[in-house]
C-alpha cells in the first residue's frame, strides 16, 4: 500500500471519529436541546418518572411530526431532551441544573420535581439567563424572587382551592362556615392563603383556622376540636400522606361536614385504596389534571398540540410506558407545548425573544388553558379540577364547563 | 368556656396515641439503658413491622397484627446476626466508653441508611394505608376508634410481658443486673456479651412489633421511621432508659401534652410543649419520670 493511500486512510477515519463523538456539528445535525434534572430516585422516583415520561413522549411526538419550526434557521429542527437524575436532592439539582447550561449548552430548561427543588434550580437558571418552564413546582414562593425567566405552567398554590369554593358558593342548601385544616410548611401555607382570600371574596365564615405541626402522626386533636364547631365543610391543606391520615380519622371520629376536600390528596389514583371506602367515600380533590372527556380539541380555535382529550392522553401514555400517568405526566407534556408554541412564535431560540413571545401566549391544550402574567412568568390562564371519589371512582364534578359527573352535596352521612 | 365532652374526648385521644408512642419506644429504651447504645436504627425497624403488618392485610388477607408472628422471628435472628457479627466486634474494639457509644452511633446511623434505602428501593416513595377494619365504638357522645384501641391494647399487652419478663425471669434478671453493674454480673458466671446479645434481639423484636401496631393506624412510606424516632427519643428520655413501666409513662405523657395542647391552645405549637415539658423533666427528675430500672 503506498504512502498516499495509508494518509488517506487515515484522513477519512479521523473524519468519521469526529462525525461520531460530534454529530452536532455535523450540517443539518442542528437540535433544540432541552435540559431535564429530575428525581429519578429517592423520595420523589415515581413522580419524577411521569415527569420524565411525559417530557419524553413529548419529544417523540415533536420530532414525529419533524420538529420545531425555527423561521430564522428556515427550517424544522428535531428536540433532544437531555435528562439526569437529580436522586431527589437539592445540591445534585443544583449541580445538575448548571452541568446542562454549562456542559451540555442547553437551550431552554424544564423544571425539576416539585417547588422547593424548582426554586433551587431556578435560582441557577435565572444566574444564566436560561428560560426554565417549572411544570412541578406550584408555590407561588417561585414567582416572587424576582426572576424573569421562570415559566409558570401549572396553576400556583394559592388557586388552588379557587374553583372548589365557586363550586362550594354555588351549593344548595348553602355552604355558610368553613373549617380550615393546613399542613405546617411553606406550600401548604400559601394554598391557606388562598383559601382565606376566596372565602372572603365568595362569602364564607372560616370559623376553624388551625396548622398542625409537619409529619404528624395523630391528627384527633385537630379533628376533635372541628367536630364541635359542626362546620358546613371542611377544606385541608396537607399531602397525600397527611390527607390519608386526615380522611381515616375524619371518618373513625365521626366528623361529618356536608362538603369536605382535600386539597391535591385525593386526587392520586392510590387515595381509594389507602384510605378505604369508608373514609375516601364522597370526598373532593383539587386537581391540576384529571383524565377526562375534555377539553375538546373541536372548540377552541387557540388550540395548540396534540388533537386529543385528556381521556386520549392518558391511553397514549399509558400506551406508551405501561402505565397510565396523573397530572404530573401531563403537566411535562404540557411544559413541552408551551416552550415549542413559543419558540415557533418567537420564530428564534433566543432566550429574550422567547420570553417576548410568552407574553403574548394565550392558548388551549390537552393541559387546558395556559397564559402567563408577563410581568413575573407566573401562571394565570390554567385553572383547577374539582374532582369527587364516588363508589371508588373519581369523577371530575368542576368546573361546571368540563364537568362529567354530579357532585353528591351534601355528603350523605 | 371549657367543654366538657371535648376535655374526655382530647384525653382519650391522648391515651390511645400515647399508648402506642409507649410502646414504640420500649425497644430503644431497653438497648440504650442496657448496652448504652443509641439506637439510631429503631426507626426503620419500626418501619419495617409496619410493612410487615400492610404486607399481612393486603397479600396475605389475614390481620394485620398476625405480623408478630413473623416479627418475633425475624427480630430476634435479625438482632442476634447485627450483634453477633457487627455490634458485637465494634463495641469490643473501642478503647474507651466514650468512643465506644459514638462508633455505636455512627454504626446504627448506617444501618438506618442501608435498611431505608432498600426500603425505599423496593417499595418505592408511594403511601400505603391499611383502611379502618372495625367500626368506631361511640359512647354517647365520644368516639373511640377501634384501630386505635386495639393499638393501645396491643401495646398495653406487651409493655407488660416486657416488664414480666425483666422482673420475673433469670434471663431478665440478668439483663438488669448488667445494666447496673457488669464486672459483678461477670463474677456470677453470667456473660454479659450474650446479655447484650438478648437485649438487642428483643429490642429490635419490640420495634418490629410497634411498626406492626402502627400499621393499624398510620400511612405507610419509608419515611415513617423517622417520625417515629423523634417521638422515641422524647419518650424514652421522659420516661427512664431501660425502664418498660417509665417508657410506657412517658409515652402516654406525651400523647396527652400533645392532645391537650390544641384543645387549650394550637395543636401547631405541640412539639414546642412536648419539648419543654422534656426539659423540665430533666431538670426536676434528670432520670426520667420512673428512672433507670433497677
Amino acid at each position: 500500500m503506498t504512502r498516499f493511500i495509508k494518509n488517506i486512510l487515515c484522513l477519512v477515519a479521523v473524519f468519521a471519529l469526529v462525525l461520531l463523538v460530534f454529530p452536532a456539528v455535523a450540517p443539518g445535525g442542528e437540535t433544540v436541546k432541552v435540559g431535564l434534572p429530575i428525581s429519578l430516585t429517592g423520595k420523589y422516583d415515581v413522580l419524577g418518572m411521569r415527569n420524565l415520561h411525559g417530557a419524553k413522549l413529548w419529544a417523540e411526538w415533536v420530532n414525529e411530526n419533524g420538529g420545531i419550526f425555527v423561521k430564522d434557521k428556515g427550517r424544522k429542527l428535531p428536540v433532544k431532551v437531555i435528562w439526569y437524575d437529580t436522586k431527589s436532592d437539592k445540591d445534585t439539582t443544583i449541580k445538575l441544573t448548571e452541568k446542562l447550561i454549562t456542559e451540555d449548552k442547553v437551550h431552554f430548561l424544564l423544571g425539576p420535581y416539585g417547588s422547593s427543588l424548582t426554586l433551587a434550580s431556578a435560582a441557577i437558571t435565572e444566574k444564566y439567563g436560561k428560560l426554565m418552564f417549572s411544570h412541578s413546582g406550584a408555590s407561588d414562593k417561585i414567582w416572587k424572587q424576582g426572576f424573569k425567566y421562570v415559566i409558570g405552567v401549572l396553576t400556583p398554590s394559592s388557586y388552588y382551592y379557587k374553583s372548589t369554593m365557586e363550586l362550594m358558593a354555588s351549593l344548595d342548601p348553602p355552604i355558610k362556615t368553613v373549617a380550615i385544616i393546613t399542613e405546617d410548611n411553606p406550600f401548604n401555607l400559601s394554598i391557606r392563603k388562598g383559601i382565606k382570600r376566596w372565602a372572603k371574596e365568595l362569602g364564607f365564615k372560616v370559623v376553624f383556622d388551625e396548622v398542625y405541626p409537619s409529619p404528624p402522626t395523630d391528627l384527633s386533636p385537630i379533628l376533635s376540636k372541628v367536630k364541635r364547631l359542626k362546620p358546613d365543610a371542611i377544606l385541608t391543606c396537607s399531602h397525600f400522606k397527611d390527607g390519608v391520615l386526615l380522611a381515616k380519622q375524619a371518618a373513625e371520629l365521626r366528623v361529618y361536614t356536608k362538603f369536605f376536600a382535600l386539597g391535591s390528596a385525593p386526587s392520586t389514583v392510590e387515595w381509594w385504596k389507602a384510605v378505604g371506602p369508608k373514609g375516601a367515600q364522597y370526598t373532593a380533590a383539587t386537581s391540576q389534571w384529571e383524565p377526562m372527556d375534555a377539553p375538546d380539541p373541536s372548540r377552541f380555535s387557540n388550540w395548540f398540540g396534540p388533537s386529543m382529550t385528556a381521556n386520549q392522553f392518558n391511553a397514549w401514555y399509558k400506551k406508551r410506558w405501561g402505565k397510565p400517568t396523573d397530572f404530573r405526566g401531563t403537566q411535562a407534556f404540557a411544559a413541552g407545548l408551551v416552550l415549542q408554541w413559543a419558540i415557533e412564535r418567537a420564530g428564534s431560540l433566543n432566550t429574550d425573544e422567547v420570553r417576548a413571545a410568552l407574553n403574548k401566549m394565550d392558548i388551549i391544550t390537552l393541559y387546558g388553558r395556559s397564559k402567563i402574567d408577563p410581568a413575573t412568568g407566573i401562571q394565570v390562564g390554567h385553572g383547577m379540577v374539582v374532582a369527587q371519589w364516588q363508589d371508588g371512582k373519581k369523577v371530575v364534578v368542576g368546573p361546571p364547563d368540563i364537568a362529567v359527573g354530579k357532585l353528591v352535596y351534601p355528603r350523605p352521612r | 368556656m371549657l367543654d366538657f365532652t371535648l376535655l374526655v374526648q382530647a384525653s382519650i385521644n391522648g391515651l390511645l396515641i400515647g399508648g402506642v408512642y409507649g410502646l414504640a419506644s420500649l425497644g430503644l429504651s431497653l438497648i440504650w439503658g442496657v448496652m448504652k447504645v443509641v439506637n439510631l436504627a429503631h426507626g426503620v425497624f419500626i418501619m419495617l413491622g409496619a410493612y410487615l403488618g400492610y404486607g399481612m392485610y393486603h397479600l396475605l388477607g389475614l390481620h394485620p397484627l398476625l405480623g408478630m408472628i413473623i416479627a418475633i422471628p425475624l427480630g430476634a435472628g435479625a438482632g442476634f446476626l447485627s450483634y453477633r457479627y457487627l455490634l458485637h466486634r465494634i463495641m469490643e474494639a473501642a478503647s474507651s466508653e466514650l468512643e465506644m457509644e459514638m462508633m455505636c452511633l455512627l454504626f446504627t446511623f448506617g444501618i438506618s441508611i442501608i435498611i431505608y434505602g432498600t426500603a425505599l428501593n423496593i417499595w418505592g416513595s408511594d403511601i400505603r394505608g391499611i383502611p379502618a377494619l372495625l367500626p368506631t365504638l361511640f359512647l354517647g357522645e365520644l368516639d373511640v376508634p377501634s384501630s386505635r384501641l386495639i393499638a393501645f391494647a396491643s401495646a398495653l399487652g406487651l409493655g407488660l410481658i416486657l416488664l414480666v419478663v425483666l422482673k420475673k425471669t433469670f434471663t431478665g434478671k440478668a439483663i438488669r443486673a448488667v445494666t447496673q453493674n457488669r464486672a459483678y454480673v461477670m463474677l456470677n458466671s453470667i456473660d454479659p456479651v450474650k446479655i447484650y446479645q438478648i437485649a438487642f434481639s428483643i429490642g429490635i423484636t419490640y420495634a418490629l412489633m410497634a411498626g406492626v401496631v402502627i400499621s393499624l393506624i398510620s400511612p405507610i412510606t419509608p419515611f415513617m421511621g423517622g417520625y417515629y424516632l423523634l417521638k422515641c427519643f422524647t419518650v424514652v428520655v421522659l420516661g427512664g432508659l431501660g425502664n418498660p413501666l417509665g417508657t410506657f409513662l412517658g409515652g402516654l405523657i406525651l400523647g396527652l401534652a400533645e392532645s391537650y395542647t390544641s384543645l387549650f391552645a394550637t395543636y401547631a405549637i405541640s412539639p414546642a410543649v412536648a419539648f419543654i415539658t422534656l426539659i423540665l423533666i430533666l431538670i426536676f427528675r434528670p432520670g426520667g419520670i420512673l428512672g433507670t430500672l433497677r
